[in-house]
């Protein structure tokens, strides 16, 4: 059981960061830090990877997860899109105003009562 | 040009640009005037603006400059029709840019990938990101690499050859054929290879650094050099302080502290052209070689490998988005990066008016105007 409450724990804390460093990406390519936004864009798309798959096993362990798996595959499509034509400010925009705006309302997983 | 004009989502105009986005689609006024906000240089005398679009980065820019010149650059009518402002131009010739801060958006880059001025404000922006990047540091450098700064005498050359190496894939086959040539010429390396040089039992002439950055210390670290040792006036003075042997400095041009200490010494400043390689270039001109060789020096890799085996740089690329593809030596097809294009389009130019003739042994590398490859076999003739 305590190994769940980590798990939900660190799950809470990564959802609540996501939005801070999302507009920080969008702030590193609206003043043209583009390597500095692709570093911080790779930790993204790895951070949401492991969000998806600890939202999984949380699901599993009867626990309610209220990330759509479908909407974080989409950002990441359109987040690809932008990066192939180089197109920045799609990009920095989906982070500032898509991304960030939907971690800020994202309800957090309850963990169980020891 | 296809320009594209739609409504952001706060109602404002917003406008793409060969499907790119030049200003933001929720609120591109206020993002363009943060843009200017964050590159605006008061302590310039006038302004260029590339790019006039729908306007909003030249209104923020012309309320900033208060009344110094603002020039802002139309690549197409379709700009003026939308926003006639008397700062508008559609000719850089005759423009006096001294003293001027040139101000290019990357989004106005990315759109115009395939227009003629599109190498030319690349460079520019190149340059400007980097030396934003590490002004602090090369000042701190500076200062104290001062202590080299006097009775500079740069050692002659002993031979007409110099060989130039650098770091590039291709040194690991090359490096072969130098030993088999090395009493033919002096031999310079850059330092990312000096390590390599010396495992490979080679002795390099000299050694040339120019990065500000402390990770290049580790090139001459525990490196048993006691060769001279060139390095940009600006280059990382923890490495400088680590070498043993004799310290060179190079005043560059465009640095206006070196361009000082470099009069006053009665010394010329020389061209940097962006990287180490370029520096280096610029160090075997002014030391009046015939013929400057470049090993390693490709510009391009095949597949993910950036840099040689044992050479102290390099990365893998991970992602080939990025990445641009040139022609190589042999014809074939070969990745480059906006940066390595940078350098590349220097030495074409460096080339086209150089006294000595440059050659390169980089057979997989990126072909370069005016710069001969030669074989192994013709390596020797030389």
């Amino acid at each position: 059981m305590n190994e769940l409450n980590e798990v939900v724990q660190s799950y809470n804390e990564y959802i609540g960061n996501v939005a801070a460093g999302s507009l920080q990406i969008a702030e590193h390519l609206r003043k043209d830090e583009v390597q500095q936004a692709l570093q911080s864009i790779l930790h993204f798309s790895e951070g949401m990877s492991w969000l998806v798959e600890a939202g999984d096993a949380l699901q599993r362990n009867g626990l309610q997860v209220s990330l759509q798996v479908e909407k974080i595959h989409e950002f990441l499509n359109e987040i690809n899109s932008g990066l192939e034509v180089q197109d920045y400010v799609l990009v920095a925009d989906m982070f500032e105003y898509e991304i960030a705006p939907f971690f800020e309302q994202l309800t957090k997983v309850e963990g169980i009562e020891q | 040009m296809n320009w594209v004009a739609s409504v952001a989502k706060n109602g404002e105009a917003t406008l793409n640009l060969n499907g790119v986005r030049l200003y933001s689609h929720y609120r591109p006024r206020e993002d363009a005037w943060k843009w200017i906000d964050a590159e605006f240089d008061e302590t310039k005398e006038c302004y260029l603006l590339i790019g006039l679009g729908l306007g909003y980065h030249a209104e923020r820019l012309v309320q900033l400059a208060n009344d110094k010149p603002v020039h802002v650059y139309y690549f197409d009518a379709f700009e003026y029709e939308q926003t006639p402002i008397e700062q508008a131009i559609n000719t850089l010739e005759q423009l006096d840019l001294s003293n001027c801060q040139i101000l290019i958006p990357n989004a106005w880059l990315k759109a115009l990938q395939q227009h003629p001025l599109f190498t030319y404000l690349e460079d520019i922006k190149i340059k400007q990101q980097s030396y934003k990047k590490f002004a602090d540091i090369m000042a701190h450098n500076f200062e104290e690499n001062k202590k080299y700064f006097q009775a500079i005498k740069y050692p002659q050359k002993q031979r007409s050859t110099a060989y130039l190496v650098a770091s590039g894939p291709s040194l690991n086959e090359t490096i072969e054929w130098m030993k088999e040539t090395r009493h033919k010429a002096d031999i310079y390396v850059v330092g990312s290879a000096l390590k390599m040089l010396l495992h490979a039992g080679i002795e390099p002439y000299a050694t040339i650094i120019s990065d500000a950055q402390p990770s290049i210390i580790k090139q001459l670290q525990h490196a048993n050099y006691n060769g001279t040792l060139y390095f940009l006036s600006t280059a990382n003075a923890e490495a400088v302080e680590v070498h043993g042997g004799l310290c060179v400095p190079i005043f560059q041009q465009g640095y206006p502290d070196a361009e000082r200490v470099a009069k006053s010494l009665n010394l010329r400043t020389l061209e940097t052209g962006g990287s180490v390689s370029t520096v280096a270039i610029s160090l075997l001109e002014h030391l009046a070689y015939d013929n400057i060789v470049m090993f390693g020096q490709d510009l391009g890799f095949i597949g993910d490998t950036t840099h040689a085996t044992l050479s102290t740089s390099g990365r893998k690329v991970i992602n080939t988005s990025q990445l641009r593809t040139v022609t190589a030596n042999n014809g074939e097809m070969i990745y480059t990066t906006s940066n390595l294009q940078v350098y590349m389009r220097w030495i074409e130019q460096k080339a086209a008016k150089l006294q000595a003739t440059l050659y390169t042994t980089s057979k997989y590398g990126a072909a370069i105007k005016h710069v001969q490859c030669l074989t192994r076999e013709q390596l020797p003739t030389l």
